[in-house]
């Protein structure tokens, strides 16, 4: 019965896929048909072959390895540091509630502000290189992560924090042993939302000031009207964004093993 | 005396205004002793524990508790992330009473309540009569003085609430614990408990104590309780005296 239903399940999973890369073939074959017959102009549009042989072109010469490792490293940075330091800003919120009616406005204000409009005066204050672009990366993130980690903090079940107290319960403890384990899901589910945020913020940050990078790539293309090196820029962000989550989502896999089913 | 209250009143400040919840209130509890506390819907029972607990101060008046104070709520509370038995040390974790002596109870209360085999599972794969169980043993860890039990069984269906209050029953009973519970049922009430404190309306004053003294051949339990030829007038009683100190309707 049992073994019945997982073949079942693994057929149904196999033709999902399979469906799945069927509509990605079809995508690039039209696209790469299309621009051969003039059916799309190849000037705009370029075309799938000629990205191929662009990206093995940059990959011979080993330049793409450059602009691959200072966007992931910059995207990187700007994840591990703008969730850590959002998740920390949330939990004092959470541990006092004059500190977070005191915030709330500005929080409210600089949530809904297009942070990418912050984006040249933060590189003029952070500088160029580095650490301006992940400053920007970690403008964009930040504030969602405290707002939203911070509403996870503030919705845990009252009787179950009324249970800790019963127990005279610190504060700390408080958070250590229930507030923080019982949103530990949630939490993951913001880093994996900070992933697509962050290389927004750095794609836009390489737009305004670099000379490497993804985002580099991407305008030096636009601006010379090379398409292929555009949509060659656009592939490797799609996978390593993918790549991202794919080790995030293990993270969360490993984590939830450790402490059983029991989630 | 386990617990005493003097004179205590507590009014919460809303944005209606002033709301009188607990009016006076005075009782004392013995040791052993099982106590139930029933009164109208909102008539500030939960409040009254609340402050025996220490959760709330009061706004008048004194709580003298001899010794630590054990919560049981409606729900269990189990989180759902600790395995049962890490769910049971949980209370002398935080109060870093992780002793040889002490954990050697909760393995003798898992062993004897039936849960030992399960101590390496999680909640969610326990029934919920089991889980109030391990709910209960996670109090009592911690070797409290005073059980307070906040309507423990009202989220679980008939049957098995009654098989849960015998279980409970008879594991306060073998402990010794004297044990204060707030309860709306009361079916639940009198075939618990030694005595029942009746408090009226909002502002909540103390109405009534009356002394449960069933008339019964065999061992008490909640269900050979129910048994006793003096059940019903008990039933009665207390049922017309609830029924005096309803709040007046509105029509």
């Amino acid at each position: 019965m049992k073994t019945c239903l997982s073949k079942k399940y693994k057929i149904e999973r196999l033709k999902l896929v399979l469906s799945q890369l069927g509509i990605f073939a079809f995508i690039l074959a039209f696209w790469e048909i299309g621009a051969r017959i003039g059916l799309l102009d190849p000037f705009f549009f370029s075309r799938p072959s000629k990205i191929l042989l662009l990206l093995i072109n940059y990959i011979k010469s080993n330049e793409i390895f450059k602009h691959i490792y200072i966007s992931v490293l910059e995207t990187t940075l700007g994840i591990i540091i703008g969730s850590t330091v959002g998740i920390i800003i949330s939990t004092l919120l959470w541990a006092s509630e004059r500190l977070a009616k005191l915030f709330d406005p500005f929080l409210v204000i600089l949530n809904a502000l297009p942070k990418t409009a912050l984006a040249p005066i933060l590189i003029i204050w952070a500088g160029t290189g580095v650490t301006g672009i992940v400053v920007v990366a970690i403008s964009i993130l930040i504030i969602v992560t405290i707002i939203s980690t911070y509403n996870y903090f503030i919705n845990v079940d009252p009787e179950q924090i009324k249970m800790m107290q019963s127990f005279r319960a610190t504060k700390l403890q408080t958070f250590t042993k229930l507030v923080f384990p019982s949103n530990l899901v949630n939490i993951i589910g913001v880093v994996k939302i900070n992933i697509g945020l962050a290389w927004v913020g750095v794609i836009v940050g390489e737009f305004l000031v670099s000379r490497a990078g993804i985002g580099y790539l991407i305008m030096y293309g636009g601006q010379i009207f090379r398409l292929d090196l555009v949509m060659m820029g656009v592939v490797i962000l799609c996978f390593f964004a993918y790549i991202m989550y794919e080790i995030v989502h293990m993270i969360e896999k490993k984590l939830l093993k450790k402490r059983g089913k029991g989630i | 005396m386990v617990l005493e209250l003097k004179d205590v009143s507590m009014n919460f400040c809303t944005k209606e205004g002033n709301l009188e919840v607990l009016d006076n209130i005075n009782f004392r509890i013995d040791e052993g002793e099982i106590v139930a506390l029933v009164g109208p819907s909102g008539s500030g029972k939960t409040t009254a524990l609340n402050i025996i607990a220490g959760l709330l101060k009061p706004q008048a008046g004194e709580v003298i508790v001899n010794g630590d104070i054990g919560y049981m709520f409606q729900r269990d509370n189990l989180f759902e992330w600790r395995s049962i038995y890490k769910n049971v040390i949980l209370g002398l974790e935080i109060q870093k009473k992780l002793t040889q002596e002490n954990l050697e109870k909760v393995v003798r209360m898992l062993k004897i309540y039936g849960l030992w085999d399960f101590r390496n599972n999680y909640p969610s794969e326990l029934s919920g009569g089991m889980r109030q169980r391990v709910a209960l043993i996670r109090t009592l860890a911690t070797s409290p003085a005073l059980l307070l039990l906040d309507e423990p069984f009202a989220s679980l269906d008939y049957q098995t609430k009654l098989l849960v209050s015998v279980d409970i029953y008879k594991i306060i009973k073998q402990e010794k614990k004297t044990t204060i519970m707030v309860t709306h049922d009361l079916s639940e009430a009198i075939s618990m408990s030694d005595r029942i404190i009746i408090l009226t309306a909002r502002p909540a004053k103390v109405f009534r104590i009356h002394e449960i003294k069933l008339n019964l051949n065999e061992e008490k339990t909640p269900l050979t309780a129910r048994k006793a030829d003096n059940f019903r007038y008990y039933f009665d009683l207390l049922w017309r005296e609830l029924n005096e100190n309803m709040p007046k309707q509105k029509v």
